[in-house]
């Protein structure tokens, strides 16, 4: 059921994003997740159209904030404003299906964690009083690289809430002649139109939440995380909430494969997008060129996968 | 194959020329099942071609010692010999070595050379496999020239150097001509020196019950040892009759547990008349001709009669020994097959008596799949720890694209069962049928290892 809906889904995002298969499933799997997205690379690598694109094709509301070193914490809850001898809550940006928060490291801290609670709680407090966020509610943040001018790291509360971070990348040279051909006359994204609704997509994510995960692979992936923290090089490892994460991530991977099981391999495409951003190296380990996806690539290679114990009591 | 021709030729000198035929049959037996589904099965029988040595043969302590002796040497050799095949099968570095225990036998020049003529050749081979693996010229391993210089050195050194001895003359290997006299001290256990016979030995009080006993006695040895073998055979020719990828025998997987406890039987059998002959004083020489039953009517003075008698103690001992062992054996394997498939114990615990003995295709997809990587571990390309199913199927793919599509078709047979906890009865046949005929299209090929690194 799910890699049917996905099939339509995809098809529809790929009408606007030329050759980011990948990306766009590992998108959606944040969203079945109930997590949120870090979309990360260099301007004009289709963040914000991927983004557009899937909040059409969902149909859900979609507001976009560019995130400014002068963006107020209000201007994204809203505000309670005094009209006709009564205080009346003004919601913000946050209150829709689909946020994109462009350019989220160019805010200040202050701001940036204004998104904390709404990413967590899916909910927004204000003068005592809680606002619920309408659901589905998805948070695709872009974020420049921090070696650009004017930004701010991200603080690690903050990068842990994303469920993923998912660099798109340059298109290849003839993905690229694609979408020249495909913009040449009118942008795509302008007739788009939704192929599903929000109740389908909470209905999804009620699916996801029922993918079998067998004890071995629960092992399996403890191992990876408990790994991380004893990586050297690294200063803090994946928390618990990554764990969470990480097998809710590779449920979805699942069930977009039309599977109602994990199996290892969901666990070890999951890892990267899911752990990587979560990692700090130690300033050493950055200096001799270390990643985090370095890291997470050689755990993969020495965590050994659950298949079968070759006994010799077998014919 | 050239390598197998010399491994094969230091068997036939080690072994002394009247146990060719066992030997002959043996190999032949070897080839026929290294056709089967289970290549190496051969090593389950090798204690079958040896049983003609029985034939004709009484139960008097001597005569039984001599036929123990001779069966003993041929399955021992033959064993080594499948050892080593099987081992230069799987391309390991030092498959030779399995024969060395037969220098104990024949320890001279030739034996020696033909060992490192053997090891020299195998290497040879091996290399050349591998070196057209990886598109590199022979010429240019280090592995293949040190073994050419050091074959070639050994040689020269052996056949013209040393003062090796070189003895071909297997005269001593043959039959007396006349029987031994009665007051012969026993000799020295293992040796045979040249000349001395086997002593006689005749029935105390030829009554005519005793003669009947005597007579039925000699026919319930063979027919005892004939049914064990017809039971082995017939396994062994159920085995060839399946070909790979057809679903496997039912029981066979107890048929090593069944062939190890013969061969345990047998050995054991073989101390305890050797051990009785020794305290009779007549220690029968293996190897040195027809055992004493076929002699009879040959003129000369006899030796004393040897009393028959029957040691319940030691018989006891032996059955309560063999007893346990079996137990033990059947224990160990139940534990691990507990511990590999804890369902499949839990369906035979709560089976009614009177159901049939029906494995869930879980366990049967499980077990197929496991059996797939022992197979494809021992052609060489085994399953490194992080690799997962998916990825292990993969990496196979590349060097055999051809069964790419059915390498992936087990994993998703298998994948399934493992960690989804489903499967049906058809999905079973198939993942069987694919673990079997899948390694066939490895055969042969040098192995590809990857570094296999684990958290401890």
């Amino acid at each position: 059921m799910i890699q049917n809906w996905y099939e339509k889904l995809s098809a529809n995002i790929e009408q606007v994003i030329v050759g980011k298969h990948e990306e766009v499933k590992a998108v959606v799997a944040t969203l079945l997740s109930g997590g949120h997205v870090l979309l990360e690379d260099v301007p004009g690598t289709g963040k914000t159209t991927l983004a557009r694109a899937l909040a059409k094709s969902l149909g859900l509301e979609f507001r976009r904030v560019q995130f400014t070193p002068d963006l107020l914490p209000s201007d994204l809850t809203g505000v309670y404003v005094y009209l006709q001898g009564a205080f009346e809550f003004r919601p913000g940006p946050l209150f829709t299906g689909l946020l994109l928060a462009d350019e989220l490291n160019r805010a200040t801290p202050k701001t940036q964690s204004a998104l904390l609670e709404a990413m967590q709680e899916h909910q927004v407090t204000l003068e005592g009083k809680t606002h619920p966020l309408p659901r589905p509610f998805l948070v695709i943040a872009t974020q420049n690289p921090i070696e650009q001018e004017g930004t701010y790291r991200l603080p690690e509360a903050q990068l842990d809430r994303f469920s993923a971070r998912i660099k798109l990348g340059y298109p290849t040279g003839e993905d690229e002649r694609e979408m020249l051909r495909r913009m040449r006359e009118k942008s795509p994204l302008e007739r788009l139109e939704p192929v599903t609704a929000a109740a389908e997509v909470l209905e999804a994510q009620k699916l996801v939440r029922q993918v079998r995960v067998d004890a071995n692979l629960e092992d399996y992936l403890l191992a990876i995380v408990a790994a991380t923290r004893q990586a050297d090089g690294v200063i803090l490892g994946a928390s618990p909430r990554a764990a969470l994460a990480l097998e809710r991530f590779a449920q979805a991977l699942a069930a977009l494969e039309g599977r109602d099981y994990l199996i290892p391999d969901d666990l070890k495409a999951a890892t990267l997008p899911v752990l990587a951003h979560r990692l700090i190296l130690s300033y050493e380990a950055r200096l001799e060129g270390h990643s985090a996806e370095q890291v997470l690539t050689e755990i993969l290679s020495r965590v050994p996968v659950p298949v079968e114990a070759l006994s010799r009591s077998e014919v | 194959m050239l390598a197998r021709l010399t491994l094969f030729l230091l068997v036939l000198y080690a072994l002394p020329w009247p146990l060719w035929p066992g030997l002959l049959g043996g190999v032949g037996l070897f080839g026929l099942l290294w056709r089967s589904r289970y290549r190496e099965s051969f090593l389950w029988f090798a204690s079958l071609p040896g049983l003609y040595h029985f034939w004709g043969t009484s139960l008097q302590t001597p005569a039984l010692a001599a036929a123990f002796g001779e069966w003993g040497i041929t399955t021992i050799g033959l064993l080594l010999f499948g050892a080593s095949a099987s081992a230069a099968a799987r391309q390991e570095r030092w498959a030779v070595l399995w024969l060395v225990p037969l220098l104990i036998l024949r320890l001279d020049g030739i034996a020696l050379a033909l060992l490192v003529l053997a090891q020299g050749i195998y290497t040879l081979e091996r290399e050349r496999v591998r070196s057209g693996e990886v598109g590199r010229p022979l010429g240019w391993n280090r592995t293949a020239l040190l073994a050419t210089v050091g074959l070639l050195g050994f040689l020269t050194l052996a056949l013209v150097a040393l003062p090796v001895r070189v003895s071909l003359d297997l005269d001593h290997y043959r039959g007396p001509s006349a029987p031994v006299q009665p007051s012969l001290p026993a000799p020295e256990r293992g040796s045979s020196p040249p000349g001395q016979p086997r002593p006689r030995v005749i029935p105390a009080e030829p009554t005519p019950f005793g003669q009947f006993a005597e007579r039925a006695s000699q026919a319930l040895l063979p027919i005892i040892l004939g049914l064990m073998a017809l039971i082995l055979s017939l396994v062994a020719l159920a085995l060839l009759r399946t070909p790979p990828g057809k679903p496997r025998p039912r029981g066979i997987h107890l048929v090593p547990l069944v062939a190890a406890t013969f061969f345990w039987l047998m050995l054991l059998a073989w101390l305890g008349t050797h051990q009785q002959a020794d305290l009779t004083g007549t220690v029968p020489l293996p190897l040195t001709g027809p055992s004493p039953s076929r002699q009879e009517g040959e003129a000369g003075p006899l030796p004393p009669p040897i009393r028959r008698s029957v040691d319940w103690v030691y018989a006891i001992g032996l059955g309560l020994a063999l007893l346990v062992m079996v137990l033990l054996l059947v224990a160990v394997a139940l534990l691990r097959r507990l511990r590999d498939e804890p369902e499949t114990i839990l369906a035979i615990a709560t089976r009614g008596r009177g159901d049939p003995p029906a494995e869930p295709p879980s366990s049967r997809i499980r077990r197929a799949y496991r059996h797939f990587l022992r197979q494809m571990e021992g052609q060489g390309y085994p399953r490194t720890s992080f690799e997962s199913p998916r990825e292990y199927a993969a990496r196979l793919g590349k060097l055999h694209p051809v069964v790419l599509g059915e390498l992936h078709e087990l994993t998703e047979l298998y994948e399934p069962v493992r960690y989804g906890g489903s499967s049906d009865e058809a999905r079973a046949e198939r993942a069987e049928a694919l673990a079997e005929s899948l390694p066939a299209f490895f055969d042969g090929r040098a192995a590809v290892h990857h570094p296999q690194k684990e958290i401890p």
